[in-house]
């Protein structure tokens, strides 16, 4: 250790004491080393001499019956501002320094994927806005269940969003922008101040590997699902046609399932899965409305003049009918006859 | 050479060189050095120690060699003080001193 560092040292861990005192006793301690080595010593012996300085400080401090581990919070929280505000000074120049390393060719790499990164948001939140507004009609004439339920969803929906747009970023710029960052040592005391720019500690790169493998693991069961599912249908259309034309059925090919292809399906899905809730409104309401068309014939018989509302209730019924049809047909294919089902 | 015995004597030990005369920090480690081996570091804190208890006075002398040195000097307090260490010491060493002969004389 050099005399700087061992006067440095003692100066950050005597800030408790006041500037007298404190300066006085490192002027002792300078004193002290100064005339070690005039005696022969080298400056790494003369302050060896001390022994460990931690133990040091504390006999210092216990000379004026202080508690040894004791920082003002005044300067222990001057210092972490201090660490703070170097610390985004250094984030801050890392991050220049990296980017001036890159040639133009990389740079224009990087615009392209900031740029992938920011339409990818985009789209996403426009899937959701546009989602959002389709359902806010629905859910708000359902009075203030329906509303409060609304509000939920959306606001979780937001958080969701807003999460996940940070994570993106965040990985972004970590694995282009900062490939050589080191964060800076924090300050020595005995609370350490919560590291920032401490990135490693969010395993972000692990995570999104372990999210692509996912995804494409997903995505290429889903596409094998799919090629199965159409293989079937198309060996059973085969078989179906063989029997009638009276031959052996002919052996159908594992289909090949283009990446649009798929897309489309998941996208016809994804509508039918939400066509899915609209099916059960809908179909609630018809039942409850043949209900009270039942009950409105009822009281017709029985001679009640309600006629006219009877009869908008029957209208009412019969549409709903029709609408809980085309949603069926929608969802679950059934009785479309000329278009493929999957 | 047990710790505890060095710490516990070396109050005093530096009380008794500074009755003598006044002496400045570096100068106050060398005398006590050649009694008793001590690591200088723990010098310092307890002369700030002493100091602050009064038993100590500092004082500032021009020196030949460079900046004008820190001298201590001991008060009257401080010579109460050695004095009663003194005397506790002495009678304490009287006493393990005896029990020593009686153990090795049974």
């Amino acid at each position: 250790m050099t005399k700087k560092d061992f006067l440095n040292f003692l100066e950050q861990r005597l800030m408790v004491l006041n500037d007298t005192e404190r300066a006085d006793l490192l002027n002792e301690y300078e004193e002290h080393i100064e005339m070690k080595m005039a005696s022969g010593l080298s400056e790494e012996e003369a302050i060896a001499g001390f022994g460990d300085p931690e133990e040091l400080v504390k006999e210092l401090l216990d000379a004026y019956h202080l508690n040894t581990d004791y920082q003002p919070s005044g300067s222990r929280s001057a210092s972490r501002i201090a660490w703070y505000v170097k610390s985004c000074a250094h984030f801050v120049s890392s991050m220049f320094d990296t980017l001036f390393h890159y040639s133009i060719r990389d740079l224009f790499k990087l615009f392209l994927q900031a740029c992938f990164l920011a339409a990818f948001l985009g789209v996403i939140l426009l899937g959701g806005a546009f989602l959002g507004s389709l359902l806010h009609g629905t859910f708000w004439h359902l009075g203030w269940i329906g509303r409060l339920f609304y509000d939920m969803v959306a606001l979780f929906a937001w958080i969701i969003y807003i999460a996940l747009a940070i994570y993106l970023v965040i990985f972004f710029i970590k694995r282009y922008i900062l490939i050589d960052y080191q964060p800076l040592e924090p300050p020595a005391g005995n609370s350490q101040p919560k590291e920032l720019f401490r990135m490693e500690n969010l395993h972000l790169d692990e995570h999104f590997d372990n999210a692509k493998t996912y995804a494409g693991n997903m995505a290429e069961q889903t596409g094998e699902a799919f090629a199965r599912m159409k293989q079937k249908a198309a060996e059973s259309r085969e078989l179906r046609a063989a029997r009638r034309e009276g031959r052996e059925p002919v052996k159908v090919p594992f289909p090949d399932i283009s990446l649009g292809e798929l897309c489309m399906k998941i996208i016809v899905f994804c509508c039918r899965f939400i066509g899915f809730f609209f099916l059960l409104m809908a179909g609630c309401s018809a039942l409850s409305l043949i209900a009270a068309s039942a009950a409105g014939l009822v009281f017709v018989v029985m001679g009640y003049k309600i006629i006219g509302p009877f009869l908008m209730l029957l209208g009412c019924a019969l549409l709903s009918i029709v609408i809980t049809g085309l949603l069926l047909q929608f969802v679950f294919g059934i009785g479309g006859g000329k278009h493929e089902t999957v | 050479m047990n710790a505890q015995f060095k710490k516990g004597v070396l109050e005093m030990v530096v009380l008794l060189s500074l009755a003598r005369k006044d002496m400045y920090g570096y100068e106050i480690v060398s005398e006590v050095s050649k009694i008793i081996e001590v690591n200088e570091g723990t010098i310092y804190p307890l002369l700030k120690r002493l100091t602050n208890e009064k038993f100590f006075e500092t004082y500032l002398r021009e020196s030949s060699e460079g900046p004008p040195r820190k001298y201590y000097h001991l008060t009257k307090a401080g010579e109460m003080y050695k004095d009663e260490l003194k005397n506790e010491w002495l009678q304490f060493n009287e006493s393990v001193m005896t029990f020593i002969k009686e153990c090795d004389s049974p």
